[in-house]
């Protein structure tokens, strides 16, 4: 008997989880729509010969073919599994860490890249419809990447001083950089925290 | 003679009385379910905020105003987690002025430092998160444009300062689109959620009224 319970219980879970999936993904659709339209305006803007433009736009078209599948699909009722959404949204990362690691111009690089900002829609839609864990486990990813590539990639974040051999830390810039990333982690919070409170409330009606 | 009156009522159009059950109450429960999440947000922003004013500001009157504004609305919010505590209900009016607040708390810090792109621009992201996740879509709507538009002001003079440039406008079509990005979302999920619940409910009453026909019935057919 208890058995049997602890048994529909898990089941109960993996469904309501399934349901968050089937509905929610259309939010991370939309963030990625936000991500593309970012990455087109600095592609446009930033760009100033045909080489640079094809570089530049070549991985944004193909997150688009990726969102007009994955939104395709969740249009024609078809939406996609759990590892096709968490897959998509690892190269959502990937994408906009490339483009500030590479950047569309000098000044365009590391920590004065301001395209860190499209990690926030990502992380929220990403909060908002995979369970806590996976949650954590992405904005985590999302924080030590950004992290890593101001850091190592770019070190914009030393401040070398001419015959110091250890380098400065510079304080604007490491300050910058935390308030990111404690900000990239309260969004991914609270959006998880939303996703729980929602879920209550519809075991709530559900009871 | 009143189930034939109740019948050739008109079609609700707004759809906020089905099954006899009036949906308006559930706008007011999603704004109580969702504050917390504005709690939080302000809570995450009162705390960053002051470590990042005590950390480094570049003058003494921006730091003396900035940890007033800080304070102030760390008192405001102390105020209603102790209401969310005690389950007690909190004026609309307070829940939307404390979310206004919110947002011109960090317009005036912004303006207050003058440079662009500022670092306290990401602030805006957990507040419009939070009241995306809260308010209805129109609301949200309201916050998100005062928002995009005193950022947009704010930007104005700092960028002028510096000359402009393609770089710098970037910077700017980048935030301003970030900006209504995140409260989307949090909005088109708020909606999800909405039209997800309504439905249990809605199937919970189905089920309800079939089992009392059912029992109507049974004691009908036992007399």
């Amino acid at each position: 008997m208890s058995t049997q319970s602890i048994n529909t219980s898990t089941e109960i879970t993996k469904r309501e989880a399934a349901e968050d999936i089937f509905y929610g993904q259309v939010v991370i659709n939309w963030a990625r729509w936000f991500v593309i339209a970012a990455g087109v305006g600095l592609v446009m803007i930033l760009t100033e010969t045909p080489t640079q433009l094809a570089i530049g736009i070549v991985p944004i078209v193909g997150l688009m073919v990726v969102n007009f599948y994955l939104h395709g699909r969740r249009l024609a009722q078809q939406p996609a599994n759990r590892n096709l959404i968490a897959i998509s949204s690892i190269l959502d990362l990937v994408l906009i860490t490339s483009v500030i690691a590479v950047g569309g111009a000098v000044a365009e690089v590391g920590l004065s890249n301001q395209f860190y900002v499209a990690y926030f829609p990502v992380i929220a839609a990403f909060g908002f419809v995979m369970p806590r864990k996976l949650t954590v486990v992405y904005t985590l990813i999302a924080m030590v990447a950004y992290a890593v590539t101001t850091v190592v990639v770019n070190a914009q974040i030393y401040d070398p001083k001419p015959g110091i051999d250890v380098p400065a830390v510079d304080l604007i810039n490491l300050e910058a950089l935390i308030t990111r990333l404690v900000v990239m982690a309260a969004v991914g919070g609270l959006a998880s925290y939303f996703w729980r409170v929602q879920r209550e409330r519809r075991n709530a009606v559900g009871s | 003679m009143s189930e034939s009156t109740e019948r050739s009522k008109p079609p609700d159009r707004k759809g906020t009385t089905r099954h006899g059950l009036n949906f308006d109450a559930v706008g007011n429960e999603d704004i109580k379910a969702g504050l917390p999440v504005i709690i939080y947000a302000r809570w995450i922003l009162v705390i960053a905020g002051l470590g990042l004013t005590l950390w480094n500001s570049t003058s003494f009157v921006e730091a003396q105003v900035s940890v007033l504004i800080v304070l102030a609305l760390a008192v405001g919010n102390f105020f209603l987690q102790v209401e969310v505590n005690r389950k007690r209900a909190i004026p609309l009016w307070i829940v939307y002025g404390a979310s206004a607040i919110d947002i011109a708390a960090i317009s005036g810090v912004l303006a207050l430092t003058n440079h662009f792109p500022p670092s306290t621009y990401v602030f805006y992201m957990p507040a419009l998160l939070a009241l995306s996740v809260t308010f209805s879509t129109g609301n949200t709507a309201k916050f998100t444009a005062a928002a995009l538009i005193g950022y947009a002001l704010i930007s104005i003079a700092p960028i002028n300062d510096m000359g402009g440039g393609s770089v710098v406008l970037t910077s700017l079509i980048v935030h301003a689109l970030i900006l209504v990005a995140v409260p989307f979302c949090g909005n088109v999920y708020w909606r999800l959620e909405r039209s997800r619940r309504v439905s249990e409910i809605e199937t919970d009453l189905v089920e309800q009224h079939l089992t009392d026909n059912f029992e109507v019935a049974s004691l009908g057919d036992d007399a």
